[in-house]
């Protein structure tokens, strides 16, 4: 292992005092208890702490549409009884309520994944913190699931910019929709999500048959699970599949998306992972040694959230905490054990060994696809021997029809040509 | 769409079920009904298409599929492509499994198709869903001076620091709470200053500019320094006057008392004095599975008068607290619970604890709350705490319902989560509460480390 990572950790305390409504179950107040428990426990003495800067529209307008960003800026909940159409074209209003000062609070969380990412792609660190980003739900043109403004995504862009493959790690309940359908069809970016899935859960995507498509195809690895996963079966299926995706993808960077509502008892969870087992997978992703950013998601108990991000903390900077939590503001939100660890749940595990089998055997069936590609190479120098997958450059974006015909002809390497003179659609 | 949460204002107040894990899935439903159902079918044989295409580029084999189909929402499977349009014999496939009359059309529909079908829960394509990629530029290619350039664009961009790296590891780092000496030890007074002496060595360690620079000093209870008394009370009062429960909305009540303070500030007070004094209350009452989250637990006024009346006393003398309350009666030898009366301050005499809210929570513990809520709710009437709540609904309302049962139970019987507080019969809350001879030593234990 490296001798000393060096971490950079970001935080606004803006970010905590706003307020999503009356029984909303996302509390951005759990992010003042985790920065106050990290300071707690002394762990600020071993970090870089950052206030990142505020996100410019502009900026959130490398992923999302103009129109949506304005749309943001512009509504509030005074207003927002005027704009009936825009509030159900951009999804606001229920699960994605208009509050006060939300626009500040994107900005602030979407910020701090930015900046992280830039750190990292300028070597000022090895690791990025940011628990207030990892809204993963938010889509290019709306809202969705508590998530306005996707971070991530954000994030991952500015990191594209100087690594040619970035893997995105999603271990939130949720499937994390808003990243993958970002990426859907590019191979520069490797998105592996568990989650659970049936049962109507939200989002309802994330099966483990939607691998990507188009040269994005297998680039996205989903992890369907049921209700009650534990930590021993949850570590192994992740060891497994992160080991074989690093080795075959070879990311440049990775990112991963800590949401603690795959923690036992979360309000709107239903894993039985204590906090050593959902910590476990972010030891294992640091033992990789590549730049990593870190953010919050998901996590609707708050205590445990806190506690959650803390002891992950403590693990990036390959520190031990204690489970006295130490003497601080929010300790009474603690009680009655005062303890930083809680353990796993105890509700029924529907995720049969074989279950857990089959998925696996799936999800390494379809990393083969990619073994069998020339592995490093990229858009910048496409092969012509294999299955004619059409070069970024070529690619004529009005002329979808082509690309579709060109893969259903195999191997037709005298038609891979410039143009958009493909004609042979049957 | 599907809501992470289920939002109907109806069954909202029923069941105070907000979060639901599930889809709201009648919005789904009726969206569904809305699409002329061809184009219903052919989603889902789009799927199947696809997924087939992977790969092989054979005629699809239906049967295995079929499955996927059925199941409608899910499974959801691919629904980039679709070679179909318009196919009417599609309609049976939704809930066959033959697929002989499956046709293959040309390509050129596909998009079309795709643009016009609402979305699903499927990954969703096009220009609107994608992100654009930006280019990678190898490091070399990069001019010198561009890439100074661009750093330091970047660099006014990454960031404010606030606390650079230490080259000494400052001590302090990782340690754990250790025990305190205090005579009054648990007691609402020691919990608070120690606080306060770990604030102060903080500030000591960082510095008071990088102190406030973290946020600290909008932290805790420090917050209530930004308020004066009469606003506080004016605050409790606005708070309690307007629950959640009777549809009323204390936040807008709030803005037009205080027109001069900001939605930030009632925030950062809310959390950081309100929940958080409650909670110091909600935790001495072992028995209750205490949820700060929950909006609509309510304690009376004057409970919250006597623990801030806390702030002005210097010593232990001055035991005005409602935990405190309690001990004292505790070891008056009081052997009357139904008939206690707290009377040593007035303050605390009319504890109406009223939890409107309690089981659609936390799901730890739920089935404990219906028992001990039920229960106490009769037996804590003569000692003047009330607890009356809605009707509970658990889980099960807002889950898928097969695991709900064997859910409830096993939480129930977790004892790994209790370790010091071991979830008593109701018979024995009372005793607990306001009876046990061995109260003060249970209190510590709940509020030692293991």
């Amino acid at each position: 292992m490296r001798s000393k990572d060096k971490i950079s950790y970001f935080y606004d305390g803006d970010v905590g005092s706003v307020y999503f409504g009356p029984n909303h179950p996302m509390k951005p107040h759990r992010l003042c208890m985790t920065h106050h428990l990290i300071l707690a426990y002394g762990l600020h003495s071993k970090m870089e702490v950052y206030r990142p800067h505020k996100a410019y529209p502009i900026e959130m307008a490398q992923f999302h549409s103009p129109d949506y960003v304005e749309f943001l800026q512009r509504i509030n909940p005074e207003n927002q009884n005027l704009f009936p159409n825009e509030m159900a074209r951009y999804n606001l209003g229920e699960d994605c309520p208009v509050f006060e000062d939300l626009f500040e609070f994107c900005q602030i969380y979407a910020g701090g994944t930015i900046d992280a990412a830039r750190r990292l792609n300028n070597k000022l660190c090895d690791i990025a913190i940011n628990w207030a980003g990892g809204l993963h739900h938010a889509k290019k043109c709306d809202a969705s699931g508590f998530c306005y403004i996707n971070d991530l995504v954000l994030g991952i862009l500015e990191l594209l910019k100087h690594h040619p493959r970035v893997l995105y790690i999603d271990i939130d309940v949720h499937h994390g929709d808003g990243v993958e359908e970002a990426f859907y069809f590019t191979d520069r970016v490797m998105t592996v999500s568990f989650h659970k899935f049936g049962d109507k859960f939200f989002p309802g995507t994330g099966d483990v048959k939607e691998i990507g498509e188009r040269e994005g195809k297998f680039y996205a690895i989903n992890v369907p699970l049921k209700d009650g996963i534990d930590d021993s079966s949850f570590n192994r299926l992740f060891r497994t599949i992160i080991s074989k995706v690093v080795e075959i993808y070879q990311p440049g960077a990775i990112v991963l998306q800590c949401g603690a509502d795959s923690l036992a008892r979360d309000r709107l969870g239903c894993f039985n992972l204590s906090i050593d087992g959902h910590a476990e997978c972010v030891k294992f992703v640091k033992k990789f040694n590549l730049p990593l950013l870190v953010t919050g998601g998901g996590g609707y108990t708050k205590e445990n959230v806190a506690r959650c991000w803390t002891v992950e903390t403590g693990i990036l900077l390959d520190t031990e905490l204690p489970n006295e939590i130490p003497e601080n503001d929010y300790i009474k939100y603690f009680a009655p054990d005062f303890s930083l660890k809680i353990p796993g749940g105890h509700i029924e595990n529907l995720n049969t060994k074989s279950y857990i089998s089959s998925i696996k055997v799936q999800i390494l069936e379809n990393l083969r696809y990619i073994q069998h590609a020339p592995s490093v190479q990229m858009q910048e120098v496409p092969p012509d021997f294999y299955i004619p997958d059409f070069d970024e450059d070529e690619q004529n974006p009005d002329e979808r029809v082509d690309q579709r015909s060109r893969d259903k002809q195999v191997q037709r390497d005298d038609e891979y040509f410039d143009g958009d003179n493909d004609n042979d659609a049957s | 769409m599907g809501l992470k949460r289920p939002y109907d204002a109806e069954e909202m107040q029923k069941c105070n079920a907000k979060h639901a894990r599930q889809l709201s899935y009648k919005n789904h439903n009726q969206f569904d009904e809305a699409i002329p159902y061809h184009h219903a079918s052919m989603e889902k044989k789009t799927n199947v298409l696809v997924e087939d295409l992977i790969g092989l580029y054979e005629n699809p084999t239906w049967t295995n599929d079929a499955n996927h189909v059925d199941k409608g929402f899910e499974t959801t499977d691919l629904c980039q492509e679709d070679s179909q349009s318009g196919v009417t014999t599609q309609s049976d496939l939704s809930h066959q499994s033959s697929g002989s009359d499956f046709t293959w059309k040309p390509v050129e529909d596909v998009y079309t198709c795709l643009m016009n079908q609402p979305p699903r829960k499927q990954v969703l394509v096009g220009s609107n869903h994608q992100a654009d990629i930006p280019e990678f530029v190898k490091e070399e290619i990069l001019d010198q001076s561009e890439a100074r350039t661009k750093e330091d664009l970047e660099g006014k961009l990454m960031g404010k620091c606030v606390i650079p790296m230490s080259d000494s590891d400052l001590c302090g780092t990782g340690q754990g709470r250790k025990e305190c000496l205090c005579l009054d030890k648990g007691s609402i007074r020691c919990v608070r200053r120690h606080i306060i002496e770990a604030r102060e060595s903080l500030v000591e360690t960082i510095g008071y500019e990088r102190f406030m620079e973290l946020g600290l000093c909008e932290m805790g209870e420090e917050v209530a320094s930004l308020w004066t008394e009469e606003e506080e009370d004016l605050f409790h009062k606005v708070v309690y006057s307007n629950p959640f429960s009777a549809d009323r909305d204390f936040w807008k009540q709030l803005k037009g008392t205080f027109p001069s303070r900001t939605m930030k500030e009632f925030v950062s007070y809310y959390f950081n004095v309100f929940i958080l004094r409650r909670r110091g209350i909600q935790n001495r009452f072992k028995a209750l599975d205490v949820d700060s989250d929950d909006d609509e637990w309510q304690v009376e006024y004057n409970i919250f008068n006597s623990t801030k009346s806390l702030d002005e006393e210097d010593n232990n003398g001055n035991r005005s607290s409602y935990e405190d309350n309690e001990e004292e009666e505790e070891t008056s030898s009081n052997d009357d619970d139904e008939e206690e009366e707290e009377e040593d301050d007035s303050s605390s005499n009319d504890a109406h604890c009223v939890d409107t809210d309690k089981a659609s929570r936390d799901g730890f513990g739920e089935e404990v709350n219906v028992e001990d809520d039920s229960c106490m709710s009769f037996e804590l009437q003569d000692s003047n705490l009330i607890f009356s709540h809605n009707p509970i609904k658990n889980r099960e309302c807002h889950r898928s319902g097969e695991d709900s049962n064997s859910f409830d139970d096993q939480r129930f019987t977790s004892d790994c989560w209790n370790k010091n507080n071991d979830l008593l019969p109701t018979s024995n809350i009372i005793e607990e509460i306001f009876g046990q001879d061995d109260w003060e030593d249970k209190d510590d234990n709940n509020l030692k480390e293991k």
